[in-house]
């Protein structure tokens, strides 16, 4: 009898450390993927911020440069047969990259890349209000995209990917 | 007088001694120990991971708020000195302090805004772009292509280490 009781005492304790053991491998497990969502966090904050700053970059480019975005969407959509062509719209976003707008992103970190990747006609027009007769209010897609890589993160390292859209209106000639 | 033993069934043979109840406890308590310890060191991660995310709300704020002001209010300095408003619209200003205490941490901002070249030899920024399929031209878009970089300082709870993020963040405005 007395050796059945040291048996449930010795049971009891066992259970007892297990118990902890397991709860101990979770708050530790817990710690770790805090630290990861911290690390994961702080980069998607970092990619949405260039990917403003893309947008930001891609609006004054399109306020510069108006004729030559419509130019290249006239090529890209409209035109028919050998006129027809991609390369105008690929040139209008070649530069729109922050690797190419600040050399120094680079140098500071190779695998952060932000640009604009699409700037897209919505079809719709209508009559601008602040203007005479002859302009039209238009609208614009432009799409951005920031990531990033951390290699020496984990097994395969953290791959953080953001990509963020806005419509914006621009005022243009009627047919332009 | 016939005292009475109070005792279990076969004698007592069923209950635990109080040895083995000491000896069980103790064990429980040795075993809950290190678990308590775990238990204040999430709780202190908890803060430090807190502690982070108030610097990172901290930064995009400012930034976001630094970015919306015209370039031109923008001073470029390394560092550039906190404690003031930034931006002269009415309506249009925000103030951004070297330090400030969030949660009961004390969080130190330092900011360097300098100008983007692509090319080093020339100040300003063009871009390039096609009048017609074949040639490529570049002109000046804009005079104002600037850098923000934001950094927050504080000292983590967990080792007293300094701790340090750093968020950056462009504008571009036509002059």
């Amino acid at each position: 009898m007395r050796a059945r009781r040291r048996g449930v005492v010795v049971v009891m304790v066992l259970v007892a450390l297990t118990v902890s053991l397991i709860f101990a491998t979770y708050l530790m497990r817990r710690s770790v993927s805090q630290g990861y969502e911290k690390l994961a966090t702080r980069e998607r904050t970092q990619l949405e911020l260039l990917c403003l700053s893309a947008i930001d970059a891609a609006k004054l480019k399109i306020k510069a440069h108006p004729t030559e975005l419509y130019t290249a969407f006239r090529y890209r959509h409209d035109e028919t047969g050998a006129k027809k062509t991609d390369d105008l719209y690929q040139t209008f976003l070649s530069d729109l990259r922050l690797d190419v707008l600040d050399e120094s992103l680079v140098r500071e970190n190779a695998t952060l890349t932000a640009r604009v990747t699409a700037i897209e006609r919505l079809g719709i027009t209508r009559k601008a209000t602040g203007l005479g007769p002859g302009y039209v209010d238009d609208y614009l897609r432009i799409t951005a995209s920031a990531a990033s890589r951390i290699p020496n993160y984990g097994k395969d390292g953290l791959e953080s990917e953001v990509t963020m859209q806005v419509t914006i209106q621009i005022t243009k000639k009627e047919g332009s | 007088m016939t005292g009475r033993v109070l005792t279990g069934q076969a004698g007592g043979a069923t209950g635990f001694s109080l040895v083995e109840v000491i000896l069980g406890i103790t064990i429980f308590a040795m075993a809950l120990m290190p678990l308590m310890g775990l238990f204040g060191r999430g709780s202190v991660s908890t803060q430090v991971t807190s502690d982070y995310q108030t610097a990172m709300q901290a930064g995009t704020s400012f930034l976001r708020t630094l970015v919306a002001l015209p370039a031109s209010q923008l001073p470029i300095g390394n560092p550039v000195p906190l404690d003031r408003t930034f931006g002269t619209t009415a309506g249009q200003t925000v103030r951004v302090p070297s330090r400030e205490v969030l949660n009961n941490t004390t969080f130190d901002y330092r900011l360097q805004i300098r100008y983007v070249m692509r090319d080093a030899a020339r100040k300003d920024l063009w871009f390039e772009f096609s009048p017609e399929p074949g040639r490529i031209a570049s002109m000046t878009a804009y005079k104002q292509f600037l850098r923000l970089d934001f950094e927050v300082g504080w000292t983590s709870r967990l080792d007293r280490q300094p701790e340090r993020l750093k968020l950056i963040m462009y504008k571009a405005d036509l002059e």
